[in-house]
């Protein structure tokens, strides 16, 4: 009943945006695309190819010189405006779904912040380099805290990220690992949390979103556990870095926290039908793709099979993941044209073929 | 307007290095060719006049900013009538000189005046603190002032007292920050300043009466004045680094009540002074712009044609000596002697020396479809256009649209008064067009008006002939030439039926009743009638049915001449024919029967009249014998009529595929293929400059393709032809009735309308 009633309400409130992102999901470059941005000599040719694309006019209105940082900014602005779109025209529940999708830059930001604090690098040169979706108005203020316990009481608990600090609370002091750590810990608590509102939205949404999540959350738990190797952090330290709610918990996360090296990474993966492919060894004669590689690519076949189903939220997450892969792509892409690396240009991630 | 669509030919265009961008410019204002693309493999950055049009960007992007600069200070831009040339490429550095020049005179000015706004409201918010302050520090004074009466807690005060100096003595102070801050930060601001400081921080804090306009984004909002005293320096970081978090704007707090005097007094006159410098800036930026202003429009004009001849000129390939460009052309025949001349004058413009001309060069491949349209027949085209394109030198059927359309419109719409209101208003559209036009309003609604205006006049005037064959105005009918009907001849002598009946019945059959029909239309008196409906229904049913097939026989026998025209006489035979027995031996008979009922039965014996349908249903079911026949032979008439109709379907279905498989198993065919190879031959010899690269190879797919037949695939569009050709004419015959229904729709409308608004007005004025 509750099904019914959700898809049959559904376009009153959020068929504009659904519609709106769809469209907007049409403009992802194509192949084609790829392959003729592949074949620029320069920016300005990649410039005058975008120009053809649904980004349109985006690079050719700025008075300064192409450089790859400028692209690079000018693609997570045009992300930020068409997210803040979508936001400012929610209705909740979806408002809070696209909040939630925000989080996670936020936690990005309040690590940076801090490490450049640790740097004693100036706040207003930090600022800057946050990303946009994740900002917020005490941001600034991050850089006072000097343990997390601070930083919770003083800075974040008017935030949205407040919740996500019952474990991470801690009087030890901030250094770059306890950083580190404590983005783990908010990145865990904040997956679990997005994890079971996902599974309370009626419909589609949960089935769309759920194994994304999952997905999410145990690509974060391989990769503390490969960057684990060789630091000082105990199997059992790392155990409680991992987000309970992927498809690895609960046998596949006690086996990595014994884990001690790559082949044994590659052992627990290779019981899971999904993640075997991406710590296989690559096939002779196929091009070398680290594993970082591998799971994005993942990442975005599963994001564009939310694009199947209506009537659901998963289309906003996607939509934001997918457009931030192809912001990598083309930034890699610009890279390798200025450094004259043609070699490597083709190590992107196509998106729709 | 034309019966079929141009002649067109593919034409080479060698254009000489040093005139070719005036060629381009000339055949771009004429706008008489299509230009196809020579370099398909390659990619858009990599051909020849990329940097003369990425300069073109350039130019497009400082407009850009030039006309948002003029919008933005409210200064109209004057648009000329006649669109200026493209400018010749000499002039196009002047051109970019000046542009560059003016976007940094403006950029510098803007820049200036940002930095002087910024200033003085920097200014603004200075004295704004300074006078809210005050009051804070003389409340406070006061509040202390007040502090002896209190004389139960003297041991407190001394106690704080000396805590401070004791403070002080340690090297800390009592420290101040004041600023603004915006108003709807003000709550977190104050709660994360008492967590970090842990309550070693007075803050206090007063609204600004004006609306104060941001530094950064320059939004008007409320701000807040806000003094927040702490000790010591530790503090005092803290409290900086969230004033810094919060975007506050912080200025010095003066020591006492005469710096601060002396700080506002001078504060008042740098105000003043740049309010005068900035006053000035605007004027000169004024000046700039409206002087900008004047020529944008034909820069803008200029800078867009000039892109578009570069792009034309990227669609060119380069012969081998790199002497000219050639380029390949769609040109309709009778536009040569045309394009000859422009390409004549564009090299006299460009000073070449040799001049560049053109070479018509056969070509297998299909032309593009022209027809030629004016500002009257280009709606009812673009109607045609909505359904399809039709192929090359296919029969138009635009020119039949101009009447159809707004008569079949009409007639649903049919009604005099309806029909006056429609084409005034389009022809207000017509006459004011050009002013309408110039204006260029981007309203989607009322483009789609003014585009359709001729459509729109015609349906209104058919409206008007529909309305008066109606006799509606306004759904009311006019009495023009005086009724044919009179009931006096009924009833002479007997005024007593007249008195006490309501309704009466006029019988035609009593002389003098009927006098003849009406002149024109409808007689008026059926508006009074109670049977009023029925008699319309009937009469704009059978005329909707009458319309259909007349209009469905029209456009099969139109098919005749694309047959005729394309030398496929077997499509005569095959198609044309099966198609035409199949709609007239059905519904031509239906007509032919509503046409013989209207004309065999009279008023007199109209009781015995029979129901069409039931003969036209009888007619399939080859029944029937129990029922009169309309005319002798009536039986064996149909049943012939129905089984040519019923043989036609296997002809149209089978005819074509056999016929065609027959020739490609060696048949004699009907020679299509003749005209080509003579017009080969003919234009061989006055090509033999011409490069001839593609023509061996073009023979050799031509004769590949000419060879395949696939017989399975042939049949398969036939079938589908077939069953969409017997299944429209019944699904459209029935669609024609659509004519009637909303024709009724239109008329009951508005006499309900009529009645209600008649009723409403007739109470309202028996209230008053």
């Amino acid at each position: 009943m509750a099904v019914i009633y959700f898809t049959g309400h559904f376009n009153v409130d959020h068929g504009y945006l659904e519609g709106l992102v769809r469209g907007m999901k049409a403009g992802i470059l194509t192949q084609a695309d790829y392959h003729n941005l592949a074949q620029c000599d320069t920016l300005e040719d990649m410039k005058l190819h975008l120009q053809s694309t649904d980004y349109g006019k985006l690079l050719s209105s700025s008075e300064e010189d192409l450089s790859v940082s400028l692209v690079d900014s000018k693609l997570r602005e045009n992300l930020v405006t068409e997210f803040s779109c979508l936001r400012s025209n929610a209705l909740p529940p979806l408002s809070t779904f696209l909040d939630y999708i925000t989080y996670g830059y936020m936690i990005d930001n309040v690590v940076m912040l801090i490490t450049g604090a640790l740097k004693q690098r100036d706040v207003a040169e930090l600022l800057p380099r946050c990303h946009p979706l994740g900002g917020f108005d005490q941001m600034a203020a991050v850089g006072i805290a000097r343990t997390p316990t601070e930083l919770y009481s003083a800075i974040l608990v008017d935030t949205p990220l407040a919740p996500f600090f019952q474990d991470a609370v801690s009087d030890s002091n901030l250094d770059e690992m306890e950083a580190e750590i404590l983005r783990n810990k908010l990145y865990k608590a904040y997956l679990e949390s997005f994890h079971s509102f996902c599974k309370k939205m009626s419909g589609a949404t949960g089935d769309i979103m759920c194994p994304v999540l999952e997905f999410e959350a145990d690509r974060r738990a391989f990769i503390i556990t490969v960057n684990s190797f060789g630091t000082d952090l105990s199997g059992a330290d790392r155990s409680s870095l991992y987000p309970a709610c992927g498809k690895l918990y609960p046998d596949g996360l006690r086996l990595l926290a014994l884990a001690e090296d790559h082949e044994q990474v590659k052992a627990v993966a290779s019981c899971y039908t999904d993640y075997k492919a991406i710590f296989e060894d690559p096939e002779p004669g196929s091009e070398f793709k680290s594993f970082e590689d591998r799971f994005f690519e993942q990442e975005v076949k599963l994001n564009i099979l939310a694009f199947l189903q209506q009537f659901h939220f998963g289309v906003f997450y996607s939509y934001i993941k997918l457009k931030e892969q192809e912001s990598r792509n083309i930034v890699w892409i610009a890279e390798c044209v200025t450094q004259r690396q043609k070699s490597k240009i083709h190590n992107y991630i196509p998106i729709i073929q | 307007m034309v019966f079929r669509s141009e002649e067109m030919c593919l034409a080479q265009l060698f254009l000489q290095s040093g005139s070719e961008y005036d060629c381009i410019s000339e055949l771009g204002e004429l706008g008489l060719v299509e230009f196809r693309d020579l370099n398909p493999s390659v990619s858009s950055f990599q051909r020849r006049f990329v940097s003369e049009i990425k300069r073109c960007e350039e130019m497009e992007r400082i407009l850009g900013y030039l006309l948002r600069e003029i919008q933005k200070a409210n200064i109209a831009v004057p648009e000329e009538d006649e669109s200026p040339l493209a400018p010749p490429p000499r002039q196009v550095l002047e051109i970019m000189e000046q542009l560059q020049r003016l976007e940094m005179e403006l950029s510098e000015v803007a820049k200036n005046k940002e930095k002087l706004r910024r200033n003085l409201l920097e200014l603004t918010e200075y004295t704004h603190m300074l006078k809210i302050t005050r009051t804070f520090i003389h409340s406070r004074s006061r509040h202390e002032a007040l502090g002896p009466q209190y004389e139960e807690f003297p041991t407190m005060e001394t106690d704080s007292v000396s805590g401070c100096t004791g403070m002080q003595r340690l090297g800390a102070k009592l420290g101040f920050v004041s600023g603004l801050i915006q108003r709807v930060k003000v709550e977190a601001f104050e709660r994360m300043l008492w967590r970090v400081c842990k309550g070693y921080t007075i803050l206090s804090y007063a609204e600004v009466d004006e609306n104060l306009a941001d530094l950064d984004t320059g939004e008007i909002s409320k701000s807040v004045v806000f003094l927040i005293s702490f000790w010591g320096d530790q503090i005092g970081q803290k409290v900086q680094k969230i004033c810094d978090c919060y975007h506050c704007h912080l200025y010095p707090h003066p020591e006492n009540d005469e710096e601060r005097a002396d700080v506002l007094d001078s504060l008042r006159t740098r105000i003043q002074d740049l309010n005068n410098v900035l006053h000035r800036t605007e004027e000169y930026l004024r000046q700039v712009l409206q002087k900008a202003s004047e020529s944008a429009y034909t820069w803008v004009v200029q800078v867009k044609k000039m892109k578009a001849i570069y792009h034309i000129l990227n669609l060119c390939s380069f012969d081998v000596t790199n002497k000219c460009l050639i380029a390949e052309v769609w040109c309709p025949v009778s536009d040569l002697a045309n394009l000859r001349g422009a390409l004549e004058e564009g090299s006299r413009k460009g000073d070449a020396t040799v001049p560049s001309f053109v070479n018509r060069i056969p070509s297998n491949d299909t032309p593009p479809t022209l027809l030629r349209t004016n500002k009257f027949t280009s709606g009812f085209q673009s109607i045609v256009e909505a359904y399809g394109v039709g192929d090359y030198r296919e029969v138009s059927p635009a020119p039949y649209t101009i009447i159809t359309f707004p008569f079949l419109f009409a007639v649903m719409f049919g009604d005099l008064g309806h029909g006056m209101v429609i084409s005034l208003f389009a022809l207000w559209m017509v006459l004011t067009e050009k002013k309408q036009n110039k204006k260029r309003s981007s309203n989607e609604i009322w483009t789609t008006f003014f585009n359709g205006r001729y459509i729109i006049l015609m349906m209104g005037l058919f409206s008007v002939y529909t309305g008066l064959v109606y006799n509606d105005c306004f759904s009311k009918s006019l009495n023009i030439f005086g009724s044919g009907w009179s009931v006096k001849a009924m009833f002479t002598n007997q005024n007593k039926t007249l008195q006490t009946n309501a309704l009466l019945t006029l019988d035609p059959n009593f002389s003098g009743v009927f006098s003849g029909p009406y002149p024109f239309g409808i007689d008026p008196i059926w508006n009074m009638a109670v049977n009023r409906l029925s008699f319309l229904n009937s009469y704009k049913m059978k005329m909707s049915v009458v319309i259909g097939v007349v209009h469905m026989s029209f456009g099969v026998v139109l098919s005749v001449f694309n047959h005729l025209h394309f030398r496929q006489k077997f499509n005569v035979f095959l198609l044309f024919l099966p198609e035409l027995l199949f709609l007239l031996c059905l519904f031509g008979y239906l007509v032919f029967m509503i046409f013989y009922k209207w004309l065999a039965f009279g008023a007199r014996d109209s009781s015995q009249a029979p129901s069409i349908l039931i003969h036209f249903i009888n007619m399939f079911v080859m029944q029937g014998k129990d029922i009169t026949p309309l005319y002798p032979g009536q039986m064996g008439l149909q049943i012939f009529l129905v089984i040519i109709a019923m043989l036609s379907v296997p002809v149209l279905l089978l005819g074509k595929p056999l016929y065609l498989y027959w020739l490609y198993r060696g048949g004699k065919g009907l020679r299509r293929r003749r005209g080509y190879e003579r017009v080969r031959r003919v234009s061989e010899d006055d090509n033999s400059t011409a490069p001839s690269y593609e023509d061996d190879e073009e023979e050799g797919v031509d004769e590949v393709t000419n060879r395949e037949f696939d017989f399975a695939d042939v049949l398969l569009h036939q079938s589908i032809h077939t069953i969409e050709y017997c299944l429209g004419c019944i699904s459209n015959t029935a669609s024609y009735l659509r004519l009637w229904a909303l024709s009724l729709a239109h008329a009951r409308k508005f006499s309900t309308n009529n009645q209600f608004t008649l009723s409403f007005l007739c109470s309202n004025a028996t209230l008053c």
